[in-house]
């Protein structure tokens, strides 16, 4: 066998940083050392279209200490942590902890995407990303339908806390799914509230992409704010936020029995008067940081399944298999950035394997997921063949109160 | 009891566990030796994993001629006592006297058969064949096959009708088949144990991103080794188990399932090899035919290098490094495209083939299944040899993964060390 071609005009000069391999160490764990180039990972990122060698190529600049080519890398920037390639390395190598260490290291001295920089600015600043008022937090609730209890209003223990979040809260798609939620809490008889203004973004994404700090506020006014207040189990829709509330709150203090709103709805299906509604091909879209993270994969397709009239149809990449939307990480903040360094969006290359399915409706249970796949749906032109549903909204469809 | 010397608390028999090419070379190199061996077999015939390999190293000669070689030596030599379809179930005690209980189930063919077939001429039972890893039947009453040692019938026991049918028990000429026969318990007294129980391949399944199960043009190595073998489901011809058209090109996947944290951890040390010597097996059958080969490392120790060299300098052989993580379908050509990133080239490598051979590690046999008592097993469900002065050795892939040449040389290690704890001098307790 010849030796490659390395395509190097000048003599090759590194200069690894061990120091940097230290601070990597010290924040990911050194499970990044381990890393034997087979390249599983790049093969099976959701990027793997693009030939980016993404990660298997940050592996290799971090065991080498290699800082400046690592943080200098595109790759360190569309990485969404969907966590594929975890599942898959056989080195068991914490790919997205050590990708979400290196950005941490970034943001020490470097310069952030404009987008994503307002977004982390808006969280500071107003516990929400969009950079809307925190007393606009609850506007949504006026057009439910139903009353919304407020925690600090009913001043008694609540069954359930619904804890929101940022997208329901102000984005108008997530509006819709949260007032279908009220809707269906409301004829389950369910004992519940929301916790209103005094509710911060979790900046579970904000953390992933590095910014630890705004998590760490976010999560001690979280924390605050919940002890004032008794509630069995708080029940949110966004799998980032159920991540942080099951996954890293207990170790800052907040101890809560947390539920996807997908698993606690699953819990009660029996109690849910159905009806069939429309006749629906659905297919369903694992959110990464429900299922693959979290290990969820039923309690979703339960409630679909439930819905009469509704045929679910799954897709190549399902479960622990499921494709990215290409909104995590902090990525749904970056897409121009995204937009300049790959020639599709993740979002766009699932929506064609949705349509490839048959199905006329894409259901999702991810806040994020609602407005990247309707814009999808429209740049792949599916519009008008494909219909992106909260499966909070089926639900509602189905109860015939929507 | 079998094997134990009048007036002696010891025993200088040695017993062999495990009929492949490690047992039977332990047990034929302690025997001529003077031992007395009891050689036990879990199948009805002897030869193991190589009697189903297609050629094997270091010379490439098929495996009939090295067992068949064997075959007449144990023939030949009335030292070795052989159980078939038998399992041993305990060892107890210390070097010198061992205990042995051995459980063996009924072959329900007698040592009248002669091997003459009328029985399956008559059997309406067909049932998948193991020794082709499913890819042929046999009929219930059945031969390992053609060279197969004891060359003598077994009744699968699982599939066979019995009384309910019995149409053999008619046909067979010499009153060879007798449907009633029952398991037997058999106490064995030796002085040594060899464990030679050998190795399984790694269940392919489990590696959900190779997709084996998924197309049926997903094959492991042991499976291709049958395709390639002049006595396997297709007498040598390599056809594609989707439509049966003939292949042209295959992906090896190396590494499947080996050092792999999420599978076994080890490197199963002859892969690297297997897959070049399939790979030039298959330029022989086709000589137009192309191979891939992906691998992190190609992993061939010491002078198989200049195997490796031959076989990769070819230009119808094409080395990538990099693992394969997905394999997909082609709709339209209905071909597997496997996906690897290219380490040397940097780019994402899809390559379009007719048949993915993945190269499954070994596990070894008593990982899941193995016998109470003095028998260990340390890391990886390998055998644990006892240390200092005991006598329980290991041989082959019963200890860890390797290669036919090398297990044939530590099974005769084995056979020396045994034939030493045997003959040791009783230590005399209070002298």
């Amino acid at each position: 066998m010849t030796p490659p071609e390395t395509g190097l005009t000048a003599p090759l000069s590194l200069r690894p940083d061990l120091d940097f391999v230290d601070r990597l160490t010290a924040l990911a764990g050194d499970s990044f050392t381990r890393c034997y180039q087979c390249g599983t990972c790049s093969a099976v990122c959701p990027f793997a279209f693009q030939g980016t060698s993404l990660p298997r190529q940050e592996m290799l600049l971090a065991q080498w200490g290699l800082k400046d080519e690592l943080l200098s890398s595109s790759n360190l920037w569309l990485c969404t942590t969907c966590g594929n390639c975890a599942r898959l390395c056989p080195r068991e190598v914490d790919i997205p902890g050590t990708i979400r260490a290196a950005r941490e290291l970034y943001l020490l001295d470097r310069t952030l995407t404009p987008e994503l920089a307002t977004a982390f600015e808006n969280t500071s600043r107003h516990g929400n990303p969009f950079g809307l008022s925190a007393r606009k937090r609850t506007d949504w609730t006026a057009g439910a339908g139903v009353e919304v209890p407020v925690l600090s209003r009913l001043g008694r223990p609540v069954e359930v806390l619904l804890f929101t979040e940022c997208y329901w809260s102000y984005h108008p798609r997530g509006q819709a799914a949260a007032q279908a939620m009220a809707r269906l809490l409301t004829r389950l008889g369910v004992d519940w509230a929301i916790l209103g203004v005094e509710e911060q973004c979790v900046a579970d994404s904000q953390r992933l992409a590095g910014e630890t700090g705004i998590f760490e506020e976010a999560a001690a006014a979280n924390i605050a704010a919940l002890g004032k207040y008794q509630f069995d189990r708080l029940v949110t829709p966004d799998p980032h936020a159920y991540n942080a509330f099951r996954n890293l709150y207990p170790a800052l203090g907040g101890r809560y029995a947390v539920q996807h709103y997908t698993q606690f709805l699953a819990e009660r299906l029996g109690e849910l008067p159905l009806h069939p509604a429309a006749e629906r091909r659905a297919t369903f879209h694992d959110p990464c940081y429900l299922g693959r993270h979290n290990g969820e994969y039923e309690a979703p397709r339960q409630l679909l399944q439930a819905i009469p009239g509704l045929t679910l149809v799954e897709m190549g990449h399902c479960r622990a298999e499921g494709y990215c939307c290409g909104g995590g990480g902090g990525a749904i903040w970056n897409s121009a950035f995204a937009k300049d360094h790959v020639d599709e969006r993740l979002a766009e290359v699932r929506v064609r394997e949705a349509a490839g399915t048959g199905a006329d409706t894409l259901a999702v249970c991810c806040p994020f997921e609602v407005s990247l796949f309707e814009d999808a749906v429209k740049s792949t032109g599916n519009d008008g063949k494909l219909a992106v549903r909260d499966i909070v909204e089926l639900l509602d469809e189905a109860l015939g109160s929507a | 009891m079998a094997g134990s010397s009048p007036g002696s608390s010891t025993s200088d028999s040695i017993l062999v566990v495990g009929g492949g090419i490690a047992g039977i070379t332990a047990a034929l190199e302690a025997a001529e030796a003077g031992a007395q061996v009891f050689l036990v077999e879990k199948g009805p015939h002897l030869g193991g994993r190589v009697a189903q390999l297609a050629r094997y190293f270091p010379k490439l000669c098929p495996p009939t001629c090295g067992l068949e070689i064997n075959f007449q030596r144990l023939r030949d030599n009335p030292a070795v006592r052989l159980f078939t379809m038998a399992e041993v179930q305990e060892v107890q005690g210390r070097a010198g006297r061992y205990r042995v209980t051995v459980r063996r189930r009924p072959r329900f063919v007698n040592d009248r058969c002669t091997a003459c077939g009328a029985c399956t001429e008559v059997c309406p039972v067909s049932r998948p064949n193991p020794f082709d890893y499913g890819m042929s039947t046999t009929k219930t009453i059945f031969l390992g096959h053609e060279m197969a040692f004891p060359m003598r019938y077994a009744i699968d026991a699982d599939s066979c009708l019995f009384d309910e049918c019995a149409r053999c028990v008619g046909a067979c000429p010499y009153q060879a088949i007798d449907l009633h026969m029952g398991e037997e318990t058999i106490q064995l007294e030796v002085g040594a144990v060899i464990v030679a129980t050998g190795w399984q391949p790694y269940d392919a399944q489990a590696i959900t991103n190779l997709a084996y199960g998924h197309y049926p043009d997903v094959v492991t190595n042991v499976m291709f080794e049958r395709m390639l073998a002049d006595n396997g489901p297709t007498q040598g011809r390599l056809l594609r188990p989707s439509d049966g058209s003939p292949v042209q090109s295959v992906a090896f996947v190396q590494c499947a399932g080996s050092r792999d944290r999420l599978h076994l951890a080890y490197c199963s040390s002859i892969c690297c090899l297997a897959s070049l010597k399939e790979a030039s097996l298959l330029l022989e059958r086709n000589p137009q035919a192309r191979a891939h080969v992906f691998y992190i490392d190609l992993r061939t120790p010491g002078t198989y290098e200049a195997f490796a060299s031959t076989v990769l300098d070819d230009p119808r052989v094409r080395a990538v490094k990099g693992k394969v993580a997905d394999i997909l379908a082609d709709p339209q050509s209905g071909r597997l495209v496997v996906v690897a990133d290219d380490m040397v080239s940097g780019e994402m490598s899809r390559t379009a083939v007719d048949l993915v051979v993945l190269a499954t590690g070994m596990v070894s046999s008593l990982d899941a299944d193995r016998p109470a008592g003095a028998i260990a097993t340390e890391a990886f469900g390998f055998v644990a040899e006892e240390g200092g002065e005991g006598g329980i050795f290991a041989a082959g892939c019963a200890r860890a993964p390797m290669d036919v040449a090398s297990t044939t040389l530590e099974a005769t290690a084995a056979a020396m060390r045994a034939l030493a704890a045997v003959r040791r001098d009783p230590v005399e307790v209070g002298a």
